[in-house]
């Protein structure tokens, strides 16, 4: 393959010297605020200080000229910052005069190509590429922000992705073009009325406990006002409070999850989403490291879920760390795409729950969280002199800890299958990940007085994964599931998975 | 698995650590008791004094505890580390997920000639402390062969 010589598009050296210009106009206007605010003899103290009318013109000049100069430092870097795809490496190329920069690796290391289209995308007619390589010291952020033309954009993936298949040729009956890319097919497309589905489950709890709170907070002086007025506030307020929520995070979701299309070729998993930011993912399936089933509090009450997939070294800019593939779905058609997209995680969703007795730690781990809430909200009723409301907030409080404890017992499961092992956890959402035993890193069992009384044990394990999803909590369980785990996890070592195929 | 115990040494170090922890938490209640508590009836100083006493003792005792507890283990397969005094914590990795040893020593650990060991994985990291040189020599030459020769299978295999 001819080797691609490419450089990003003029806009991000525009972009970076506006970036620069508004932060001093920040740091400027501030200052005149003050010189405004302390009037005119804090005007002529500046004139002395300076030395004169001429001088300031000569500053003003200076400003102007350093703006300029910073202008034309941008645009030299722009122009001597070259992209270039060979058939084996990407090489990023920096030669300006105060810096000389070169990073290559190989295609084969790219773990994902990321298109997105933001609003100054579309002014410039541009797209942005978030690249990430397999690199774990790099793991919780982009790699690489490179942003092209929408053509130099679209000719750069295509460059990828033939040279990472010339890097590990096709076994399978993969159907390529001339360009040695492999064709795509479409495996799920969201309709409107099911990213509303997503956007209804996806509610914060949170946010509608706290319009609840406000709304009641508003009625409760009323009850003293009017007898009219209390009931109609509540009666009215809390339905709006719901609606008002699910409506927040519908348009939320519509404009995030809009055109929602997932296509799978034979080595690679397209994802693009997005009404006004577009974007689109392109997730290798041979750098799969595990699958991540979520769910929301309401997805829980339904039983659905979506998927994430765990990729060492993609860093998003999302709070979950790890690239969304599928929006809420249920539990059938979740394990019929699992099976589709990696069919060595068939079977792996299924967790076994905590026996009985792990109530028991779970609760009193609770009761001293709230003893200390409780603690601290009795020292406050003391300042407020109110003990009816002191009364009510922490008998809430205790309420909420129950349900807490009870959610997060629920929510906990482990399946320790041959090859893969499972875990669920989680509080209020849940999530369930399914990891080979291979990417498995290390385990920690932790046992305390109580749990060591009714043989159980709790731990964490920890993966090859973005730091977000490293550290996964496992629930109270006997000890002979994490001493299977632990034998599991010693047995499954990186050349047996490589001679399996697995590793591709 | 069969779990060691760490150097004697160690109770010495964790004694040290655990008397500057004391004189801290004395120093913090004794200017809170000055500054903040200053008229307070003799029979409630008796028992702050008494109080502070009995944490301090708790804190220069805990140390046998913990050197009693602390284990560690490093075979051909795994290292593994179990520590804790009420919640006892033990945390294994396999032998073949390490891809990073190295070895540190405080001021603390040098004035009772001890090293702390810490094998790092790519989700993590176990530390093992209070290690006598020799020991600590030892396992370090043992990991990097161990490392070493995996890493050869495993570039063979590719």
């Amino acid at each position: 393959m001819k080797p691609l010589k490419l450089r990003c598009h003029y806009s991000v050296a525009i972009m970076e010297f506006v970036k620069m210009v508004v932060a001093v106009v920040i740091l400027a206007g501030s200052q005149l605020e003050n010189l405004l605010t302390q009037g005119a003899d804090s005007l002529e103290k500046v004139e002395r200080q300076v030395g004169g009318g001429q001088r300031i013109v000569w500053l003003v000049f200076a400003l102007i000229a350093a703006v300029v100069i910073y202008f034309l430092f941008r645009l030299h870097a722009w122009r001597k910052t070259y992209i270039i795809v060979t058939d084996q490496n990407f090489i990023y190329d920096k030669r300006t005069y105060f810096l000389q920069k070169q990073v290559k690796f190989k295609l084969s290391q790219i773990a994902s190509v990321n298109l997105k289209k933001g609003v100054l995308d579309y002014i410039f007619g541009t797209y942005t590429i978030s690249l990430d390589i397999n690199s774990l010291a790099t793991a919780n952020k982009t790699d690489f922000r490179l942003v092209f033309s929408e053509r130099v954009a679209r000719s750069f993936e295509a460059a990828v992705k033939a040279g990472r298949l010339n890097e590990t040729p096709a076994t399978g009956d993969a159907v390529q073009t001339k360009a040695g890319e492999t064709v795509a097919w479409p495996l799920l497309q969201f309709s409107i009325g099911q990213i509303m589905r997503h956007s209804a489950l996806s509610t914060s709890p949170v946010l509608v406990l706290t319009l609840v709170g406000a709304i009641l907070g508003i009625a409760v002086p009323l009850i003293n006002v009017s007898g009219f007025l209390y009931p109609l506030v509540v009666a009215l307020g809390l339905p709006a409070a719901l609606i008002f929520s699910v409506l927040i995070s519908m348009v939320h979701s519509l404009f995030s999850y809009y055109g929602f299309t997932v296509e799978k070729s034979e080595r690679e998993l397209y994802v693009s989403y997005g009404l006004i930011t577009k974007r689109t993912s392109c997730l290798p399936l041979s750098k799969t490291n595990g699958i991540i089933a979520r769910q929301t509090l309401f997805g829980r009450l339904f039983r659905m879920y979506y998927l994430e997939i765990l990729n060492v070294g993609v860093g998003t800019d999302d709070k979950a760390g790890a690239p969304l593939f599928t929006l809420m779905m249920n539990r059938e058609q979740t394990e019929r795409i699992i099976r589709t997209v990696a069919p060595e995680f068939d079977g792996a969703l299924d967790t076994v729950h905590s026996p009985q007795a792990g109530l028991c730690p779970v609760f009193i781990k609770g009761l001293f969280t709230f003893v200390g809430f409780a603690a601290a909200v009795s020292l406050f009723g003391l300042l407020w002199n109110n003990t009816v409301l002191t009364t009510s907030i922490i008998v809430t409080l205790f309420c909420l800890t129950l349900l807490l404890c009870l959610l997060s017992f629920k929510a906990k499961g482990i399946q320790a299958g041959k090859e893969i092992l499972t875990v669920a956890t989680g509080i209020v959402n849940r999530r369930v990940i399914m990891v080979p035993y291979v990417r498995v890193q290390m385990l920690r069992v932790r046992r305390g007085p109580v749990s060591q009384a009714l043989r159980l044990r709790c731990g964490s394990l920890f993966v090859l994964s973005n730091l977000v999803n490293q550290e996964n909590h496992i629930g109270y369980f006997k000890s002979d599931v994490f001493h299977a785990v632990q034998q599991r996890m010693e047995q499954h070592g990186t050349a047996t998975w490589i001679q399996t195929g697995k590793e591709g | 698995m069969q779990f060691q115990a760490v150097s004697k040494r160690a109770i010495w170090n964790m004694l040290c650590v655990a008397a500057l922890e004391a004189a801290a938490l004395s120093a913090i209640a004794a200017t809170l008791f000055f500054v903040l508590l200053a008229p307070l009836a003799a029979r409630d100083a008796a028992l702050y004094w008494g109080g502070l006493g009995l944490a301090v003792l708790v804190l220069l005792a805990l140390p046998f505890i913990r050197y009693k507890r602390y284990r560690y283990l490093i075979d051909e397969v795994r290292v593994a580390k179990c520590e804790g005094i009420l919640f006892v914590t033990t945390e294994i990795a396999p032998i073949e997920r390490i891809h990073q040893i190295s070895v540190q020593r405080g001021p603390i650990d040098r004035l009772t000639g001890l090293n702390k060991v810490t094998v790092t994985t790519a989700g993590g990291e176990i530390t093992i402390r209070f290690l006598d040189s020799d020991t600590a020599d030892r396992l370090l030459s043992f990991l990097e062969t161990k490392i070493n020769v995996i890493a050869h299978a495993q570039g063979a295999a590719q």
